[in-house]
């Protein structure tokens, strides 16, 4: 046996060289980790590397496994997880309940939380979706999408006379018959899961903080049916009058062309909608508006990105993933992050003067909004994917059956509610 | 040595063969069959082993959505099965007069299958749409009043993806019926035109019989290929609008995958292959007694 060690040993110091020259870390053991999301676009790239950097600082190498829309990342990861080979990291937004239920297979975080006084910086509804389904902290959050923009052509509105957008929704109505008189299309819908996009953030408007937060993470069924849900679904019913045709044929970004063309006055997106006016050299405030949701206020509705990490065999990985957690909260890389990517971090202490006006205005917004309670999380981060989905049928069959009363809808909805 | 060769005459196609069916026996059989015992489970996101009888079939056909794509399914299977056989073989005798360009006409119907279902998907969605599509094109022509929204109708989306089927499956049976019409022996038809039976009479009475294997692995290939029509749906509606154009693999992709109820979408992917089965069975074995006979 000694005989086969020595012969080795020159054989082996080869290997252990060459495995040291194909890693591009620096020098030291660094502790590859295999991260697992969805983000693929040029700008999520750039925002990815980010991460990446501030990984590689703290002797963390980020193995990227990129896989192009959300439904694939979600299979990959379902699959690998149910074989029992999960990644280090993986991002994951609606669906961290169905892991962090298991804690056999996920890490707790709650050491590093305590020791970098996460909760001290993160708002109550992030501090909820981090410790989904119990009350460890067991996800990441790195960002925050504002959901309730309507964006404007300013264009469309200077030739109806308006010089700014509409803060209620009888205020929006009345604009709205004014585009449609002058054959602009008021209301540029996209396809199904938009519209459902839209009633969330429509139902925002005509519930109270509380209201919501009862309806939408703790569904309450006296909520869900009762007035500020009704009176959601009347509004749905007059917006359908400012939809043209073929709103249901369209993806989001090509509705977001006819803003910007100033064929359509407005659109309900998320601030992910910049990006295509910023690629099409428009500029905010001259160009276009980021307004609010009519009704809204400086309410703030986002949703969030977050990571998850997976109990992994190898003495190093566990100290890795700790490493990486820190630099996903880390408030610099957040904020190079989120400038490459079009949202805004979720620390509530970054630093946002780099940021451009509808940026800032958004994490102003979610700053005052955890203090006075009215900034709210999408149910989606709260929710089953079933419920999500069967609210999604209820608010779908309503949009497109004239012969559904708003009550009945809003039956529906709460009914809808027992999906699992 | 010459035992040897034998033996290895003997194994070698086995050998050659056991790849194929291991695969098939693991990744077919095998994941049926897990799939099978899923759907039996409370799973929900994650796999769960806790059994639960036929609760999870007793939740599907509660379930009003399941109910449509099974009520689409009746609408969408004649249409896409019926129509590639009848305008393929229209066309096909239609080439078969040896008309100029043939190559080129027949390569022009044959491309739908050459095309990827994203972009085909995506040139379809921007031609049924009212806004960019066939109805404004007619506008441009001067038929102001046309009106062609079939794709954004609850009640006719289910028609607008029938269009797109038949458009891509059409050449693919052409091409399978101009095979079965060029090996039919000429001296067939000589002979029944020398009998004075007129042309129409002759591809009738003639011709089509004899085309009757054809028409048999045509409907087989366009059978299953409807029953599991999925990337369709997701590329040109989504099952939209709202649950209108729902079809049962859509179904269990969406409930497996997207709503995370594992359970509901294997019972419901038990049913379609069952469907399947019923109605693939009895006419293979229909005509496999058939071949026997003649």
């Amino acid at each position: 046996m000694a005989w086969l060690n020595r012969t080795n040993q020159p054989f082996l110091w080869a290997a252990c060289l060459a495995a040291a020259a194909c890693a591009v870390a620096p020098a030291g053991a660094a502790e590859t980790l295999e991260v697992i999301h969805w983000w693929t676009s040029a700008s999520e790239t750039q925002a990815v590397a980010q991460f990446k950097a501030a990984a590689s600082k703290r002797r963390v190498e980020w193995k990227d496994v990129a896989v192009g829309g959300g439904d694939n990342q979600r299979i990959l990861l379902k699959t690998r997880v149910a074989k029992g080979d999960p990644p280090a990291a993986a991002q994951i937004n609606g669906l961290v309940r169905t892991y962090a239920a298991n804690p056999d297979t996920v890490l707790s975080l709650d050491a590093v939380a305590a020791k970098g006084k996460w909760d001290e910086v993160l708002p109550d509804p992030v501090r909820r979706y981090a410790r989904l389904g119990g009350k460890s902290v067991v996800a990441v959050p790195v960002n925050v999408h504002r959901q309730n923009v309507m964006w404007f052509s300013t264009e469309a509105l200077k030739k109806l006379g308006a010089t700014q957008a509409p803060k209620s929704w009888d205020e929006y109505f009345a604009l709205a018959d004014k585009a449609k008189a002058a054959g602009i299309v008021p209301l540029a819908m996209s396809d199904d899961i938009w519209v459902a996009y839209t009633f969330m953030q429509v139902v925002y408007t005509t519930l109270k903080p509380e209201e919501y937060r009862k309806a939408f993470y703790d569904s309450d069924e006296a909520q869900l049916k009762g007035p500020g849900v009704v009176k959601a679904f009347e509004v749905m019913r007059r917006l359908r009058g400012y939809v043209d045709r073929s709103a249901s044929t369209r993806k989001w970004n090509e509705a977001t062309q006819m803003v910007i063309k100033g064929r359509a006055l407005s659109q309900v997106m998320g601030d992910w909608a910049k990006a295509e006016f910023t690629l099409a050299g428009k500029r905010p405030n001259v160009d276009y508006l980021c307004a609010t949701v009519p009704g809204s206020g400086r309410g703030h509705v986002f949703t969030s990105d977050a990571f998850v990490f997976f109990k992994r065999p190898g003495a190093g990985q566990a100290q890795a993933q700790v490493e990486l957690a820190q630099v996903f909260m880390d408030a610099d890389a957040q904020v190079a992050f989120s400038l490459a990517k079009g949202s805004v971090p979720v620390r509530l202490d970054a630093d946002m003067t780099k940021f451009d006006d509808c940026a800032r205005q958004s994490h102003a917004d979610f700053v005052a909004g955890a203090k006075d309670g009215t900034l709210a999380a999408t149910p989606n981060l709260f929710q089953s994917p079933a419920r999500i989905g069967a609210w999604r049928d209820v608010v779908l069959a309503f949009w497109n059956d004239d012969g559904i009363s708003a009550a009945k809808a809003a039956a529906n909805f709460a009914a809808a509610a027992k999906a699992k | 040595m010459s035992t040897l060769r034998a033996r290895l005459d003997h194994w070698l196609p086995q050998l050659a063969v056991a790849p194929a069916l291991a695969v098939s026996l693991i990744f077919f059989y095998g994941l049926t069959a897990w799939v099978a015992a899923l759907s039996f489970t409370e799973s929900e996101g994650a796999v769960s082993w806790a059994w639960i009888g036929w609760e999870q079939y007793r939740r599907l056909f509660e379930d009003d959505t399941w109910w449509k794509a099974l009520r689409n399914l009746a609408l969408y299977l004649p249409l896409v099965v019926g129509l590639p056989l009848v305008l393929g073989c229209g066309l096909a005798i239609l080439l078969d007069q040896k008309v100029r360009f043939e190559n080129s006409i027949r390569t022009s119907i044959l491309y739908p299958l050459a095309l990827s279902w994203i972009v085909a998907g995506t040139v379809w969605r921007w031609l049924l749409s009212p806004e960019t599509g066939i109805e404004k094109f007619m506008h441009g022509m001067g038929f102001e009043g046309a009106v062609f929204d079939w794709i954004v109708q609850p009640g006719q989306a289910i028609f607008a993806l029938v269009i797109v089927a038949v458009w891509h499956s059409t050449g693919f049976v052409m091409s399978m019926f101009m095979a079965g019409l060029r090996s039919i022996d000429d001296s067939v038809i000589k002979a029944a035109m020398i009998d004075g039976a007129s042309m129409p009479r002759i591809y009738w009475r003639v011709v089509l019989p004899a085309l009757r294997p054809t028409v048999f692995s045509a409907a087989l290939i366009l059978l299953p290929a409807a029953l599991r029509t999925f990337d369709l749906v997701v590329v040109l509606t989504q099952g939209g609008p709202g649950q209108s154009s729902v079809l049962p693999a859509f179904f269990v992709f969406d409930r497996f995958f997207r709503r995370d109820q594992m359970g509901l979408g294997a019972a419901s992917a038990m049913v379609l292959l069952l469907t399947c089965a019923m109605v693939a069975v009895p006419y293979i074995l229909g005509e496999l007694r058939k071949q026997r006979h003649d």
